[in-house]
């Protein structure tokens, strides 16, 4: 592969390129950084290009590799961090105004992972302002490499565009409500939220933290296994966290778990989610459904139990947390934050305590529903979004609290719920926009759920398609 | 009666009694957010209430949807029995 292709290389591809020796690691970091300055100009991803942390890191990656201590699939690899992951000594801005010249003093446990896994971080990407999915007027939109008048989706802009335009191999997300698998979806790539507590939230800026999860973004189901196989892992540092499954990523190979996905029964989440869905992106779902069927035991149609019941709670308890964590901030710099951020943090301020725990009973009622639901099916299928990704000129309509109550509907479930969840590219709108296809399943079957995207990815195909950002569209290596 | 004016309700609370919107959910707006130490103007009042009425509304359906009253809640920092994590 020559350096100007190489963005065309998964992250698998590329690590076996490496570990070959037939690419070096400061090579393939110094054709990232070209093109990170060829095109983020447009693409406006990245918020803080680290260039020299990356070429030490590349050059540590080249001599460890030259010496016969390859670290495994990730050393020499680039990729990038969403910017509310705390960074030692690189400033963590989390897309807001408040924190503009916050330098950590200290690396988020994940990304402490992700630097023993090898990898070579290239900066830190564009994000709504606080994870709250509305972009802060001082960094502007990200966007969309299939159309750069489009937005990306949010919360996790920055890493969906920069993985789809090929500037890094893989970025880590936050998903509260969808802010992993709206952006991967908009933006033809693999994103998932992992089972709560699989990847520690120590060192990462919270939105709501019954609520938020972290999780590899990439372009591949295989390249996001990778990803999530050195982000899982116990934590004592994170409250919440839980160790990871042996084989939760992508050890062994994902093609071992075939069998697993071809005796499945698949649950194809039909009724009020199915009916606001908009024609297009239902038909490619239903596209998807068929790919799918041969390739598992049976398919049957299932409605999602307390789908309203969930948006009510998850919203509730969105409001109630975030508020929490920023009323000191509100209460000094109110006039910091964008307007629809403060709008909601203001409005969560307001939400009686005797709500928020109706909204926690309801949640566990729903864990309930949703075990027996789990009980009859083993894997669901839905759209990631209900629509392809909206125009950037439509920002105060697509912003606003009502916009966003009724876009999280398909995905905020499964944050409520803990349940691990991955979008993957199903196809196109006429509009030429990506669609993704979310595929679900039972808390710690995070694999299970891989297994059976890739699967599906390796059937249909979508994947080999890349954005047209250097002129023309272009296929994977 | 619904306060959830998405089920047609008119902000009337589910047990009756006077509706929970305009003056009232000013008043509850202006009283919070002066307890978190924000001084709310009017412009900020206009952006705020629609929201706070929409989310209060959420309140009705929540209590009715809540688990069985001898459902224990897991402690938030740990994940329940069947790991959802709050």
């Amino acid at each position: 592969v020559t350096p100007d292709a190489l963005h065309t290389c998964t992250l698998a591809s590329l690590s076996r390129a490496i570990e070959s020796r037939d690419v070096s690691p400061v090579e393939v970091a110094e054709a990232c950084l070209r093109r990170i300055e060829r095109l983020d100009r447009t693409l406006n991803a990245f918020i803080t290009v680290t260039a020299d942390r990356a070429l030490a890191a590349a050059r540590r990656a080249e001599q460890e590799i030259a010496a016969g201590r390859r670290r495994g699939p990730l050393h020499g690899v680039p990729i990038a961090l969403k910017d509310l992951v705390a960074t030692a000594g690189v400033r963590t801005t989390c897309g807001s105004r408040i924190l503009r010249d916050w330098v950590p003093a200290e690396d988020a446990a994940v990304v402490q992972r992700l630097h023993d896994a090898g990898a070579v971080i290239l900066g830190k990407l564009n994000m709504s302002e606080f994870a709250y999915a509305a972009i802060h007027a001082d960094y502007g939109p990200p966007r969309n490499p299939w159309n750069p008048e489009r937005f990306t989706g949010g919360s996790s802009s920055g890493s969906a565009a920069a993985v789809a335009a090929g500037l890094c191999f893989g970025a880590t997300g936050t998903d509260t409500g969808g802010s992993i698998r709206s952006p991967a979806a908009h933006c033809g790539i693999v994103g998932l939220k992992p089972t709560y507590g699989l990847v520690s939230r120590a060192g990462i800026v919270p939105l709501a933290w019954s609520l938020d999860h972290v999780g590899p973004m990439a372009r591949t189901v295989e390249d996001a296994a990778i990803l999530l196989d050195a982000m899982a892992g116990f934590d004592p540092a994170d409250p919440t966290s839980t160790p990871a499954a042996p084989d939760s990523g992508a050890r062994p190979p994902l093609d071992a778990s075939v069998p697993a996905v071809r005796s499945a029964r698949l649950g194809a989440v039909g009724g009020p989610l199915a009916d606001a869905t908009s024609p297009e992106v239902a038909a490619r779902v239903r596209d998807a459904v068929r790919v799918l069927a041969p390739l598992v035991a049976a398919v049957e149609d299932v409605s999602l139990p307390m789908l309203e019941d969930m948006v009510a709670a998850w919203w509730t308890i969105c409001l109630v947390e975030a508020s929490a964590y920023h009323q000191q901030t509100l209460a000094e710099r109110a006039q910091d934050f964008g307007p629809i951020v403060r709008e909601r943090l203001e409005a969560g301020l307001v939400i009686p305590g005797v709500q928020y725990v109706q909204a926690q009973r309801v949640r566990r009622a729903a864990v309930l529903e949703f075990d027996r639901l789990l009980g009859r099916v083993d894997l669901l299928v839905l759209p990631a979004t209900f629509a392809e990704a909206p125009p950037i000129a439509a920002a105060d309509a697509v912003h606003a609290s009502d916009a966003l109550r009724r876009r999280i509907v398909p995905m905020a479930p499964f944050n409520l719920l803990g349940l691990p969840a991955v979008s993957v590219p199903c196809g196109f709108t006429d509009a030429g926009l990506p669609v993704g296809l979310q595929i679900a399943g039972r808390r710690g079957e995070d694999r299970l759920v891989l297994a059976a995207a890739h699967l599906y990815e390796q059937a249909a195909g979508w994947w080999t398609r890349r954005p047209p950002v250097d002129g023309v569209s272009q296929t994977s290596a | 009666v619904s306060a959830d004016p998405r089920e047609g309700g008119t902000g009337t609370p589910a047990t009756g009694g006077p509706p929970v919107n305009g003056p009232a959910v000013r008043a509850l707006v202006t009283a919070a957010m002066r307890l978190s130490g924000v001084e709310p103007d009017e412009e900020t009042l206009a952006r705020v209430l629609p929201l706070v009425q929409a989310a209060l509304a959420d309140g009705p359906r929540l209590r009715r949807a809540a688990a069985a009253p001898l459902e224990p809640l897991a402690h938030p920092g740990r994940p329940g029995r069947t790991g959802e994590g709050a």
